[in-house]
């Protein structure tokens, strides 16, 4: 059973493949593997970039993050003192005055290689001074039971060094990489100076968390999946390469970067003024334990870098500050609250995304229901590629997901034309079918009807006109009825009868099979040979018919017969075909309605520019006898008549038939009765299609 | 038989037959009982359509004898198709010179009877079975312009309008070919075409001590052709 089922599921797919929606399926493997190619040359970068920040823009919002308070010195501040840079005596006593409230780390974000020269002191002997209080203060800083201060220094390109003997464990570097586009994405953690090479440098960032952590008992340390990259705790630091995710040959270093996890709030860390905090207008919980970021905000300062993926009035001017207390924020949260840390798959696995995608888009295909549902199905499942991109980016995973959505909607817009193109070949289909059903019910009605039904009807004729001049006598007996030709002629009837799913078959099946026709089977049991020149085939017909109904035809004395080549160049086979039964019809209808017949014309030639098939006879019509006959006088009158009403009925048949066929042949059919009696029944078009 | 013959003096002129049959044997028969009977006459043979074809073109025989059986080419099978076909492109390309068509299967000419009757020329038919004597009379028949068909052909009496038209104007208005002719704008020769059809139609041919324009009427008059 369920080696059926998956043969019938290989044959389907077999069947699709091979089908007329090959194309479809070349086409859309095409697509995704455009998009593939093009995604590894790294042409979608930027829009995944920019996705990307789209995406961590509209994340939920977070609680601010409660272990980082930022002492900025504003442009107010610098006011306020008057002077920039920011003097030394003023640091010395902004830290000392933290280190009275216990922070658990004190960052100080701004360059300190050179003491500050302050104009308001006037003094350059007290300047050094300062600097000098500053240093010695730094460097107590390492040591046990004192705040741990870290500054920063400038690694790469042009060197900037922390203030002179401080301890490497409390110095970061603050530098940054920069993407392609400008904009900061990633936090460098630890890279070798550009100065010298061999020199190993940790970040601002990475000393600030490992010193915040090392409280917690976290110490840092190598990866375990990747070597490599840091860990803190169970809390591995991924590390993004050059190509991770949608970054394509992206600068790194060859070190160690992070995505930084933007914290999603407007104002993610609490912030304190120089002024503020000089005045002590803050709360004491902001600073006690937390990391304290000293930097400058101040517009004049220029310490801004570029990020789209924060909330911001400007949303792609960050201060640098902030930007360290992001990654800062990230790194300490990761370990210690389990918030997520932005990781990427690996490309195997986001080809397969991709790919698959397109397969999904593609699946469409076995979605049996209509279209209009088929494109509301689509529709609104484009939007799927790109939830679950979202989705898992929230969960700490940034995978390609207009790459993927495309290859999904271009499969699935391709499907959805798929689907209307193919509806349409469908209705053309049925059109056809119809039209072929309807033909060989024509036909099937023809074969009965010149066939056993003129044997019944004769049969009935002979019947009815034996039984005449017995009722005339007013007795009745069957004795007059020759029992040995009616037995004859039922058995003629039975055998057309027989005939005729013979003839049905050979007239369809052979016509599917053969793709040039040679032969028609005009009856069950006439061929004709289609190659003959149109008039013999009339002639044939003519001579067959007068043959089969030789009893009624020697009765007619006169019998004229024209049967002159004709112009069939616009004329197909199938038209033919339905002409020579029309003709054979005609003739039917002379000996089913006519009576007393002594002339027969017919006429089957080339007139001029037109084609003329006419039959033309001088009996009278049976069924105006019979309507003519007066009153009814005994239920055989009445049957009979009835019988005669069907046939005058059935002949309305045959002449919409002979309509229809005038029409396709743009010509024209007429039944027209002669003075003083008889019936032309002609047909007549013209030898070329067009009227000239 | 040899009064017939005689009595047109067809022995004193120079007869050319074309004949054309697949078999050796029928073709060497039929050529020696014809120049038995006419001893100046040119025989000529063919074996295929395509031989007859290419023969005919340069030939002016006095009558065509031809099997409906034939080859396209030598060395293919003999069908009535072929026969028939070229039997066709004679009557019409050739259309006053007269033909005997040779066949066992009489039947297949019914398929060509509007070309038979549309043909200008003398046209009679026999079966292979019959006897060499009747053959020979239907060559000279032929010969003549008259045209016989088997009854099973004409049992209809199937008749053109134009042979109606002769009849007409001879039995109702008393017209002389000439005449008949002059009113229906046509040649003579073709009236006598025409009489020669009708003839055929209803059965009456030449029998000696007979006048058979009168035959003809009788005849027709007896089918009600005319009152």
């Amino acid at each position: 059973m369920n080696r059926t089922g998956w043969k019938r599921q290989l044959t389907g797919v077999l069947s699709f493949l091979g089908g007329g929606s090959s194309t479809l399926l070349l086409s859309s493997l095409g697509v995704v593997l455009m998009v593939c190619v093009s995604r590894s040359l790294g042409l979608w970068e930027g829009i995944e970039l920019e996705t990307l920040d789209l995406f961590l823009r509209h994340r939920p919002l977070e609680a601010p993050d409660e272990r980082i308070t930022i002492l900025e010195i504003t442009e107010n501040d610098l006011q306020e003192l008057g002077t920039y840079p920011v003097p030394d005596k003023t640091m010395v006593e902004l830290l000392e005055k933290l280190e009275n409230y216990e922070p658990r780390v004190i960052g100080l974000d701004i360059f300190r290689d050179l003491p500050v020269i302050n104009p308001v002191e006037g003094d350059l002997e007290r300047s050094k001074n300062a600097h000098r209080e500053l240093k010695a203060l730094l460097q107590r800083s390492a040591e046990q039971d004192a705040t741990d201060i870290v500054v920063i220094e400038k690694i790469l390109g042009t060197q900037i060094s922390a203030p002179e003997g401080i301890s490497d464990d409390n110095i970061g570097f603050a530098d940054a990489l920069l993407d392609k586009d400008g904009f900061f994405r990633r936090s460098l953690l630890a890279s070798r100076s550009t100065a010298d090479p061999d020199n190993h440098r940790l970040s601002f960032t990475i000393q600030m968390a490992q010193k915040y952590l090392a409280a917690e008992g976290i110490d840092l340390d190598n990866g375990l999946k990747d070597p490599i990259a840091m860990r803190f705790g169970q809390t591995e630091l991924f590390r993004i390469t050059a190509n991770s995710g949608g970054y394509h040959d992206q600068d790194t270093g060859n070190n160690a970067t992070l995505l930084v996890n933007f914290r999603h709030h407007q104002a993610p860390f609490q912030r304190i003024s120089l002024s503020e905090f000089r005045a002590n207008e803050f709360s004491e919980e902001w600073v006690r334990d937390r990391i304290i970021l000293i930097g400058m905000t101040a517009e004049s300062a220029n310490d801004y870098v570029n990020s789209a993926a924060v909330i911001h009035t400007n949303p792609s001017l960050v201060q640098g500050v902030e930007f360290q207390a992001h990654a800062i924020s990230q790194i300490i949260n990761a370990v210690l609250e389990g918030r997520p840390i932005i990781k990427t798959w690996s490309h195997y696995w986001e080809y397969f995304w991709i790919v698959g995608s397109g397969i999904a888009g593609l699946s469409l295909i076995y979605l049996k229901r209509s279209i209009s549902t088929t494109a509301v199905v689509f529709i609104i499942s484009t939007c799927i590629p790109l939830v679950f991109a979202y989705g898992l980016l929230l969960v700490g995973f940034w995978i390609p997901a207009i790459p993927a959505w495309l290859s999904y909607f271009i499969n699935g817009s391709g499907v959805l034309l798929y689907r209307i193109y193919d509806y349409e070949k469908y209705e053309q289909g049925r059109k056809i079918r119809f039209d072929e059903r309807q033909r060989v019910l024509e036909s099937s009605y023809n074969a009965i009807h010149n066939g056993p039904l003129q044997t019944l009807k004769s049969l009935i004729r002979k019947v009815s006109s034996q039984q005449q001049p017995v009722k005339n006598n007013g007795a009745y007996s069957a004795a007059s009825i020759n029992f040995r030709s009616v037995t004859a002629d039922l058995h003629q009837i039975d055998k057309e009868l027989r005939n005729i799913y013979e003839f049905m078959q050979r007239e369809y099946l052979q016509r599917e099979y053969s793709a040039e026709q040679s032969q028609i089977y005009l009856t069950p049991n006439h061929v004709i040979e289609l190659n003959a020149p149109f008039h013999e085939l009339l002639y044939q017909v003519y001579h067959n018919k007068l043959q089969e109904s030789e009893d009624y035809f020697q009765g007619i004395k006169v019998k004229i017969s024209d049967f002159c080549p004709m112009n069939e160049d616009y004329i197909s086979i199938a038209h033919k075909e339905e002409t020579l039964r029309f003709f054979e019809e005609a003739l039917c209808n002379v000996e089913q309605h006519a009576l007393d017949v002594t002339r027969l014309e017919v006429t089957c030639k080339q007139e001029g520019t037109q084609n003329v098939i006419r039959v033309s006879d001088n009996g009278s019509r049976t069924e105006m006898i019979a309507l003519a006959s007066g009153r009814a006088e005994s239920v055989d009158v009445l049957a009979e008549r009835a019988a005669r009403v069907q046939e005058i009925i059935r002949q309305g048949d045959g002449s919409k038939q002979a309509k229809r066929l005038a029409k396709r042949l743009r010509g024209q059919f007429s039944r027209r009765t002669k003075f003083p009696k008889g019936t032309v029944c002609e047909l007549i078009w013209p030898v070329k299609p067009t009227a000239m | 038989m040899e009064n017939i013959l005689q009595s047109r003096g067809q022995q004193q002129q120079k007869q050319s037959f074309f004949l054309v049959d697949d078999h050796a044997a029928v073709l060497n028969g039929t050529a020696m009982s014809l120049k038995q009977e006419f001893p100046n006459a040119d025989v000529v043979t063919a074996k295929t359509a395509q031989e007859a074809r290419q023969k005919l073109k340069t030939l002016q025989p006095d009558v065509v004898i031809v099997d409906l059986s034939l080859p396209e080419k030598a060395g293919e099978t003999c069908r009535t198709e072929t026969g028939i076909s070229l039997l066709r492109e004679f009557l019409e390309t050739y259309s006053d010179y007269n033909f005997v068509v040779q066949s066992a299967n009489v039947a297949a000419l019914v398929r060509i009877k509007p070309t038979i009757d549309a043909h200008r020329g003398g046209f009679a038919l026999v079966d292979k079975g019959e006897p060499i004597a009747e053959m020979i009379k239907r060559v000279s028949w032929a010969m003549d312009g008259l045209v016989y068909t088997p009854p099973t052909m004409r049992k209809h009496l199937e008749i053109k309008s134009e042979w109606m038209q002769v009849l007409e104007l001879a039995v109702y208005e008393g017209l002389n070919d000439k005449a008949i002719a002059k009113r229906m704008n046509v040649a003579e020769r073709t009236v006598r075409n025409y009489w020669a059809k009708l003839q055929d139609v209803l059965g009456v041919y030449h029998e000696e001590g007979k006048i058979l324009r009168i035959q003809t009427e009788l005849r027709a008059r007896e089918e009600g052709l005319i009152d």
